[in-house]
């Protein structure tokens, strides 16, 4: 009893150390909770405040009747996503095309920047730099225009190829074995220059000291590349990685929009291709807005899991 | 911790409902019947009101006093505040209503609402058919020329309250396209012409596109597209040229070879006792083996498959295809269809292409024609009045409504003054009328078109079309004998809002397009077999929303009672 | 330095492969200019266009004269750069105190800004909000909503906890305020990754239409991608609205642009300056300029 006794009263006495150990903490970094007070206000109004806009998601929205006026309808929305084959098959088609991405694309810029980063000579490497960074601000929609004519199956160029070395011209576009790998190698032309700026500034910031100590010990191009620069800039890749993995159901909507045909439908058809052609051209704000929550809580369920799955092997995951 | 989250959560739910409850409309309620005794007589403006007006191409670009506004403001005794809203961006509409920031008048739909739901929701008001008579005759006297006008757009359980007001369609009046070749082309490989030739124009280009009253049969077609194919069209020594090209976005391209089987596009008819909607006809099955032998026989640019419209229209400039569809508005070169083909092949004048226009193909048993443009009368669209707008302001609206819309006398507010602020493009009266460059052409500093609503009588038309295209029309394409013969009406039609018809397409048109896209695309280039890929076809069509389509047309009127109702 | 070196054959095959890949990327750059300035006539986005059969300044007359396009431009620099501004602010000002380990409900606090990333409301409450707190049809409409972007945050965040953490101990140890040490020994640490949020939040509120289409209603405070997205979105020019049918009064109709003309030019016209920033803010991402700041 007595024993007992002295456990329980020491329990409280343990708590209230933490609590006032982690309230002494906490006033001693007072001035960064300050700071963080003025995104931290400005989000609650612009994000927070809005929020409740996604009950239209459970709702037949009105716009008469406003969004807490709109009557609910019982997931009609959601049940009727997983009744559509089509919406099964859109759903299907984003993730091949976008873990795709994720494997192919995604390490591109980081190749790209840990290349250019063996480049000595700065006036080219600066327009290097600067060249690859343009196509990211030419759209889709003019782009597209372009991508057809170099794949056209008569006057493009790389039919013109295969047709040199006696192979017959492929509709690479119309192709269902070819659409995709022709998304996913545009994606990456498109946006490895900027892609990798991220990475060229942390890059950047490794001391030069380490390379010229590798360099006593006799460390190759190669072995320096592997040993300082990539490890200097993975905690980068990894978040970007996590961050990335939260939009894995946006497979690329424009390009996709500007890129695809009823041919290749079967592989090339994602979410956002197919509430667009079904829903948004009527106006269906809540039946998009649900689709919008529901890639949403996917991605989430990927950072979470992505996240967790980090944290038991470094420590720079988000949290 | 908790604290915290309880804490975000509370200011979090109160600021949101703060926020929220401005964007309530107001609720129902019951109208009573009007008493237009009380009201102002016609003619009398001696109340001056303030009007909050917007109309069909309204796109928020209007300016404070200009032209129109200044003379509308003057001859009805109103003030006008104008809308600065882009009534044709579906977001901005809905935040517009969202808002509860409404204008009095307003020809958008917004959500993709029905004028019943609107009216339902709160955001409209009726119109009563007593008010109407006696405001806005011409209107009505327009309604009552066009069956089945009268007993259009009544609210349910009434026939003499409007939920919205409607305009007349006479610019796409008779058949919206027509088949067009390369004329050189059948003139090198020696094809004789269906019928004699007529030049469209004199000069501009129109002098080397030609237009006949005669068809091909779609065997003599083949025949044609087969040289155009093969037999080095344009002498160049290669074979480098294709019979037609479709596009990959829409059935443009097939209006008239799909009229020389009988059907249009989305429309529905009796096959065999049964309603059936074209594209899943056996008529349908029969057209699409039709491409299909043409695909294969490589009479079809294989190319179609990567091109939109669009993209197609510059292909075609290209010199390389011998069939185009095209509106008569094309062939006559109006300006709006610059770069389109098959205009865009002689815009240069040192081309030597010269193209021929012809009348619909004919089918085997004789059959030609096109889609009707509306599949019953030329009457559509929607111009609402807010549930705010009372019964004083109402007739002050329809008075000017009716004034806009329907006198003609009022050009001035679609161009002003001629000779001040726009020119006749040709003749006098007889051609279209073009703004003069300092003046917008639509709202703006002029004020044109701000608050009209799109309805255009026959005279109305002129003013905006070409004399070459109105020369097209009279002779060919809306002459009484040719709409007669070769429009294709749907069998039925929901045009009394009767049915569930437009909640059931919200619900399916998505998975029922990307099964009829798919397949047409499919079993033209071959991937598919026609025969044997057909009856699953149109069970999976069936299945995801077909059954509940055709149920819902089953209940439609039919429109050939429609059309003989008074 | 270490320069003077011979090229290796390593370095050889790599500067090649990079010719190759910039006259991949400038090929799409190089032909939108060619049918900006080409004869309509000529013009067509198919076929390739590397040289125009006459240069002509047309559809660059024709987007200069439609609307106000040098109010829009001008809106769109002041709105880039203040916007710019508030971005980076915001992300400090987080991302600061969110790389402190030790920060009490450090996690509480990133999962709030995390949950922001994935949760919104849509445009309609958005636009009720705007309008409530009276922004409508204001510049600040354009540049409030979007100061706080938790995905930047993520990464100067994640930037700051590379940083070695012992200049900052000892700092602190002398006395100063976290204050002191972010802009005294964090920010000049950081430059690369300030200069790269400063690039992204530039672009974004370059290119960025959406806001403007819906908070903003009097043209005079219109950007420049609104007047684009007309020109992208238009079916056709006689079309697109406000009296911009070209060509002029009547007549001379074969003299008309086409439309791939005048998105061309468009195109151009609205990625020149963007484009020219990025030189500018290339000096942040070149190997070893960080051994200034260490040793000042």
């Amino acid at each position: 009893m007595a024993s007992e006794t002295t456990t329980v009263k020491e329990i409280p006495i343990e708590i209230k150390s933490a609590k006032k150990s982690i309230w002494l903490q906490m006033k001693k970094m007072k001035l960064l909770y300050v700071m963080l007070l003025f995104p931290a206000v400005m989000l609650f109004i612009f994000s927070y405040l809005p929020m409740y806009g996604v009950l239209i998601a459970f709702k037949n929205f009105s716009p008469g009747l406003g969004i807490w006026g709109s009557p609910w309808n019982n997931f009609e929305h959601f049940t009727r996503l997983f009744e559509d084959f089509l919406f099964i098959r859109a759903l299907k088609n984003t993730l091949i095309i976008s873990l795709l991405k994720i494997v192919i694309a995604f390490p591109a810029p980081i190749i790209f920047a840990l290349l250019l980063n063996e480049i000595r000579n700065q006036k080219f490497l600066k327009v290097t730099q600067s060249i690859s960074y343009l196509p990211h601000f030419m759209s889709w929609v003019i782009l597209s225009a372009m991508i057809i004519e170099v794949f056209s199956p008569q006057r493009g160029i790389v039919n013109f190829i295969i047709t040199a070395f006696d192979g017959d011209p492929i509709n690479f576009l119309s192709s269902k074995v070819f659409f995709v790998p022709v998304l996913i190698l545009t994606d990456i032309w498109k946006e490895i220059g900027y892609g990798a700026i991220i990475y060229l500034a942390s890059i950047a910031s490794v001391d030069p000291a380490q390379y010229e100590a590798a360099e006593m010990d006799g460390a190759g191009r190669f072995k320096k590349m592997i040993h300082i620069t990539l490890p200097a800039i993975m905690p980068m890749v990894i978040i970007l990685f996590i961050l990335r993995l939260g939009g894995v159901l946006n497979a690329g909507f424009d390009q996709i929009l500007n890129l695809y045909n009823p041919l290749v439908y079967e592989v090339a058809d994602i979410i956002d291709t197919y509430v667009y052609r079904s829903g948004l051209e009527q106006f269906q704000f809540d039946y998009a807005t649900a689709v919008g929550l529901f890639k949403n809580i996917i991605g989430i369920i990927f950072i979470l899991g992505a996240n967790a799955i980090i944290r038991r092997k470094s420590e720079h995951g988000i949290w | 911790m908790k604290n915290v989250k309880r804490y975000f959560l509370g200011a979090f739910m109160s600021a949101a409902l703060v926020i929220a409850g401005c964007g309530q409309a107001a609720s129902n309620t019951t109208e009573e019947p009007v008493d237009t005794s009380s009201l102002a007589e016609p003619g009398d403006f001696s109340e001056n009101l303030t009007l909050k007006l917007s109309g069909s191409i309204t796109k928020g670009k209007a300016e404070d006093g200009s032209y129109v506004q200044k003379r509308l403001e003057e001859q009805f005794n109103i003030t006008i505040e104008n809308t600065k809203v882009d009534t044709w961006n579906a977001d901005q509409v809905n935040l517009m209503v969202a808002s509860g920031d409404l204008p009095d008048t307003f020809a958008f739909t917004a959500g993709g609402q029905t004028a019943q739901q609107l009216y339902d929701s709160g955001l409209t008001r009726t119109i009563p058919k007593e008010m109407l008579e006696k405001y806005a005759p011409r209107y009505m006297k327009m309604l009552s020329e066009n069956a089945p006008g009268p007993i259009m757009n009544l609210k349910k359980g009434t026939d003499d309250q409007y939920l919205q007001l409607i305009g007349q369609y006479a610019h796409v009046d008779g058949l919206a396209w027509g088949p067009t070749l390369r004329l050189d082309w059948l003139e090198n490989l020696g094809i004789e012409l269906p019928g004699e030739k007529k030049q469209v124009g004199p000069s501009g280009g129109r002098e080397k596109i030609f237009f006949t009253e005669g068809a091909y049969t779609l065997e003599q077609l083949e025949e044609i597209l087969k040289a155009f194919t093969f037999d080095d069209p344009d002498g160049n020594g290669k074979d480098d040229t294709y019979g037609i090209l479709p596009a990959n976005n829409n059935m443009n391209w097939a209006a008239s070879l799909m009229g020389a089987f009988g059907i249009a596009k989305g429309y529905n008819f009796i096959e065999n006792d049964k309603l059936v909607i074209t594209e899943i006809s056996q008529k349908y099955k029969e057209f699409l083996k039709l491409m299909a032998k043409w695909y294969d026989m490589g009479l079809i640019d294989p190319e179609f498959t990567t091109l939109d419209e669009k993209l197609g229209w510059e292909k075609y400039k290209q010199g390389k295809i011998g069939y185009y569809i095209a509106q008569p508005a094309y062939i006559a070169m109006d300006d709006w269809a610059k770069g389109r083909a098959p205009q865009n092949i002689v815009e240069s004048p040192d081309s030597t292409a010269k193209v021929l226009a012809t009348a619909p193909e004919i089918g085997t048993d004789g059959q030609q024609g096109l889609g009707a443009y509306l599949p019953v009368t030329n009457l559509a669209d929607s111009f609402y009045i807010s549930k705010e707008v009372t019964d004083k302001q109402l007739t002050r609206i329809l008075q000017i409504f009716d004034y806009i819309n329907f006198d003609d006398e009022a050009r001035w507010t679609l161009y002003g003054e001629v000779g001040v602020h726009s020119d006749w493009e040709g003749e006098p009266e007889k051609s279209a009328l073009k703004v003069r460059p300092e003046y917008a052409e639509q709202e703006g500093n002029s004020g044109f078109w701000a608050y009209n609503f799109r309805t255009y009588s026959k005279e109305r038309v002129k003013w905006f079309t070409s004399e070459y295209t109105l020369k097209l029309k009279d002779e060919f394409y809306a002459r009484a004998d040719i709409k007669e013969k070769m429009l294709i009406r749907p069998h039925k039609w929901d045009l009394l809002n009767e049915t569930n018809q437009i909640e059931i397409s919200k619900r399916y048109s998505g998975q029922l397009n990307t099964i009829v896209d798919e397949f047409r695309m499919k079993a033209i280039v071959g991937e598919v077999d026609i025969d044997k890929e057909w009856d699953s076809y149109v069970e999976n069509w069936m299945n995801n929303g077909g059954k509940e389509t055709l149920g819902e047309l089953e209940k439609a009127p039919v429109v050939s009672d429609l059309l003989s109702a008074d | 330095m270490v320069g003077k070196k011979r090229f290796s054959i390593f370095e050889w095959l790599l500067m090649i492969g990079f010719i190759i890949f910039s006259i991949l990327v400038l090929y799409p750059f190089w032909q939108t200019l060619v049918l900006s300035f080409s004869d309509p006539n000529q013009a067509s986005s198919l076929g390739p266009n590397l040289w125009p059969e006459r240069w002509i300044p047309d559809a660059y007359q024709f987007v200069f004269g439609y609307g106000d396009i040098m109010q829009a431009y001008a809106n769109t620099i002041v709105r880039t750069l203040s916007g710019t501004f508030l971005i980076v602010a915001f992300t400090m000002l987080a991302a600061y105190p969110l790389s402190k380990r030790d920060l009490p409900y450090r996690n509480t606090i990133t999962i709030f800004f995390l949950i922001a990333m994935f949760f919104s409301g849509g445009i309609i409450p958005d636009y009720l909000l705007v309008k409530n707190l009276g922004l409508l049809d204001t510049r600040w409409a354009l540049i409030l909503p979007s100061a706080v972007n938790v995905f930047y945050i993520i990464i100067m965040r994640n930037y700051f906890m590379t940083i070695d953490k012992g200049i900052e101990e000892s700092a602190f140890m002398d006395g100063a305020s976290y204050f002191t040490i972010l802009t005294k020994i964090i920010l000049p640490l950081s430059k690369p990754v300030i200069a790269t949020i400063a690039l992204w939040a530039a672009v974004f509120h370059w290119n960025e239409w959406f806001h403007a289409l819906v908070y903003i209603q009097d043209d005079s405070k219109t950007v420049l991608q609104m007047i684009v997205r007309d020109m992208l979105t238009a079916m056709d020019l006689s079309q697109s609205a406000n009296g911009a049918a070209i060509g002029g009064g009547g007549g001379g109709s074969s003299e008309n642009l086409l439309l791939s003309n005048v998105r061309a030019a468009t195109v151009m016209i609205s990625i020149g300056p963007i484009v020219l920033v990025y030189p500018f803010v290339q000096k942040y991402f070149i190997k070893g300029i960080m051994i200034g700041s260490l040793k000042g």
